[in-house]
């Protein structure tokens, strides 16, 4: 029997149906565990562990805006982010012990994701070393308070979103190829001569194993989010930064020693996007990414393996994004307050919520 | 008319004047009083009636008792269209707005749940007490709709056992719809957890913490409520052509209420930009953009109530799809201009994440 999310909840809905359910099938209805960051409308920070039938399980307050969070292997343990600029990252244990709270090292600041080693043992955070204006990976380890143990290069300018390919050895980072300062705020220093990338780094040298440039007439295209989907197939969303008018394909796909492949969507859609992608996630079986468009208040879905373009679903102010346990299914978390579930071929269930979700979203179980 | 603005706090320096306060309260006490409240009112009227009519046609069978069971039930989808919109307040307990409506089900989910009770005569959904605690599916709407529409509707006109089990389901539904609509009405009452919350929230409410919270809500509402119909009720069933519309995605194709409830869906949004204090907001913003809002809703709701074919034939219309198509640009336009002055009006701040830069 195959059991898809509206046959949850259409099941789920009257407690006397739960209890008589045999346990094997209760069990199987436990919903999906969700982390993210957020504001409430007091502008009041922080980063939660939360499902759509009970809401927050488990919240803890940020001293300012937060950004993505990592799930450390094993699922008993998530860390949030600060978001750019900033300097905190924060290991909250699902259960109920003590949140560990660590720092960037001077003259660096953190990007808003990091990534754990296969084994839970360390974990890899995009950061700015902004004295010399190129990214650094920062290498903490996770079963010592999260002390910093080391930095690899980055390979890049303002590396953004990184992941682990699936031999456990490889981190994919992608370059957004933006110079900022934290003197300077949030100002991009270097627009006309930005140079973006992807490159893939072995995390136990440290050495540049690929690196992928995107043809010159692109080079304004800011690669800046990624999911590993099926085959380790790194799919990346970009903010295109020329000029105003065009619009330009966002998304590309790219397997270890091929050329990156960016396809575009449907005229009207691309336009739609609004030369802006905010977060790319595959789905639970990974042949399927969807990908957020949160100025365009759109979600894009696209076929992995055929690079080709499924379609959309309209959530204002949509940018969070986290795969569900089904195919083809994902969270929706939006700035305007709603959480969504949604399947690819663009059915959408909206669920109120108190809070402006922030970027990034992940499954945690 | 009431005003929504302290004029006492208007302050002018040389040319430029700042935006008076908005008085969230008022806002908060029209929308109650004057749209959501006679809105609920409205619908347990509607599902009286067609628990009444469907208990009429179970006990004496007859094709006149189904036509008013279907008008009754007619009548119940049309005053539901017009609060489908607010998805907060006591609807959203229990499952409650799910029980009432069950949609959108783009696998036929609900269609086959139905189908199986059906078959399996599971005499546990004949009973209102027992079917509320069976899925969701099975408890609102769109099961009443296919089984007053669906195959074998026409055997509710006649009175042996086979069809006995039919009726009595479809009773037990409508009875189910009527309570749930009642729970809800009665919890925005006067003097009800919810109505204080949403009329005075304080900093320790668990939902509304200052006034501001709740004119964002009613935002929500008004504008969701355009996108509702606008993506969901329309763009999906339309699909990009006629070979790829799929007219079964539609809400309530089966009993021909889909453009119906669009139209129900529109004139709630309408009411509550009209009565609810935000039509006010926008005039003082930018005057005339009201008027305009309003009628570009009209226009609308015009449009959908002239269509006369069912929605399966409609998608394959050339002249029914570019009138609807058109129709979606211009319910897009009316959204965003209206949602951007409301929000400017009312000092409400969005765009949390597409305004970011990550």
């Amino acid at each position: 029997m195959q059991l898809d999310r509206r046959t949850l909840l259409a099941s789920l809905a009257g407690s006397a149906a739960a209890l008589a359910l045999p346990k094997a099938l209760a069990a199987a209805f436990v919903p999906e565990c969700f982390a993210a960051a957020r504001m409430d409308d007091h502008g009041a920070f922080s980063a939660a562990l939360f499902d759509l039938e009970r809401g927050d399980l488990r919240a803890v307050e940020l001293p300012a805006r937060g950004h993505d969070v990592a799930l450390r292997p094993g699922g008993k343990e998530w860390v949030a982010f600060a978001r750019r600029p900033g300097r905190f990252g924060v290991a909250v244990p699902v259960g109920n012990g003590e949140p560990v709270w660590f720092a960037s090292k001077p003259g660096r600041h953190f990007f808003g994701h990091g990534v754990f080693s296969a084994d839970g043992r360390l974990l890899y955070t995009t950061e700015n070393d902004y004295g010399r204006g190129f990214g650094v990976i920062g290498v903490r380890d996770a079963g010592a308070g999260y002390r910093q143990i080391g930095e690899l290069p980055g390979y890049g300018v303002g590396p953004h979103d990184l992941a682990l390919l699936s031999d456990g050895r490889t981190i994919v980072i992608a370059n957004g190829g933006i110079r900022t300062h934290p003197d300077s705020s949030r100002e991009e220093l270097n627009i006309p001569t930005m140079q973006p990338s992807l490159v893939y780094v072995d995390i136990e040298t440290g050495d540049l194993l690929e690196e992928q440039k995107l043809a010159a007439d692109l080079h304004q295209l800011s690669i800046r989010h990624l999911a590993v989907a099926q085959n380790d197939t790194v799919v990346f969303g970009c903010q295109f930064h020329g000029p105003e008018g065009e619009a330009p394909p966002l998304i590309g796909f790219h397997a270890r020693g091929e050329q990156p492949m960016i396809v575009p969507a449907p005229t009207a859609t691309q336009s739609a996007l609004r030369n802006y992608i905010g977060s790319v996630t595959a789905d639970a079986a990974g042949g399927i990414v969807a990908a957020s468009a949160p100025k365009g208040g759109l979600v894009t879905y696209w076929d992995v393996a055929a690079r080709r373009f499924l379609g959309t679903s309209e959530l204002g102010d949509g940018c969070g994004l986290a795969p569900t346990h089904h195919s083809a299914s994902f969270l929706l978390t939006s700035g305007d307050g709603w959480l969504a579930t949604a399947d690819a071929d663009g059915s959408l269930w909206r669920h109120p919520s108190r809070y402006h979700w922030d970027n990034h979203a992940i499954l945690v179980r | 008319m009431r005003s929504f603005l302290f004029a006492a706090v208007l302050l002018c320096s040389g040319l430029q004047c700042a935006h008076a306060e908005t008085d969230h309260g008022a806002i908060a006490r029209a929308a109650l009083t004057g749209v959501i409240r006679p809105g609920y009112d409205a619908l347990t009227v509607a599902t009286g009636a067609l628990k009444d009519n469907a208990a009429a046609l179970c006990a004496e069978p007859s094709a006149a008792a189904l036509t008013a069971t279907k008008d009754a039930f007619a009548a119940a989808v049309d005053s539901w269209s017009k609060v489908e919109i607010f998805r907060f307040g006591p609807v959203n307990k229990d499952h409650r707005y799910e029980r009432l409506f069950y949609w959108p089900d783009p696998k036929g989910i609900g269609l086959r749940q139905v189908k199986a009770a059906l078959a399996d005569k599971d005499e546990t959904v004949t009973l209102a007490d027992t079917l509320a605690g069976k899925s969701v599916a099975l408890q609102g709407l769109t099961a009443l709709e296919y089984l007053l529409y669906g195959d074998g509707a026409e055997t509710l006109t006649s009175g042996d056992s086979e069809v006995g089990f039919r009726c009595s389901f479809a009773s037990s539904v409508a009875t189910n719809i009527d309570r749930i609509a009642r729970a809800v009405a009665e919890a925005w009452r006067d003097g009800s957890g919810y109505s204080k919350d949403f009329l005075s929230p304080g900093p320790s409410d668990p939902l509304y913490r200052a006034p501001k919270d709740v004119t964002l809500e009613l935002y929500k509402a008004f504008t969701s409520g355009i996108e509702l119909v606008r993506d969901q009720k329309l763009g999906k069933p339309l699909g990009t052509s006629p070979e790829t519309a799929r007219p079964r995605l539609a809400a309530f194709w089966q009993s021909g209420l889909t453009f119906a409830n669009m139209v129900g869906n529109l004139e709630g949004v309408r009411t509550l930009f009209a009565e609810g204090g935000f039509a006010q907001v926008v005039a003082e913003e930018s005057p005339g953009v009201e008027k305009s809002t309003l009628f570009d809703l009209g226009h609308a709701i015009d449009v959908l109530d002239a269509i006369d074919m069912p929605v399966t034939e409609a998608v394959q219309d050339t002249e029914q799809r570019s009138k609807l198509e058109a129709l979606r640009v211009a319910l897009k336009s009316a959204r965003d201009t209206a949602a951007a002055m409301i929000a400017r009006g009312a000092g409400l701040s969005f765009g949390f994440n597409a305004l970011d830069g990550d």
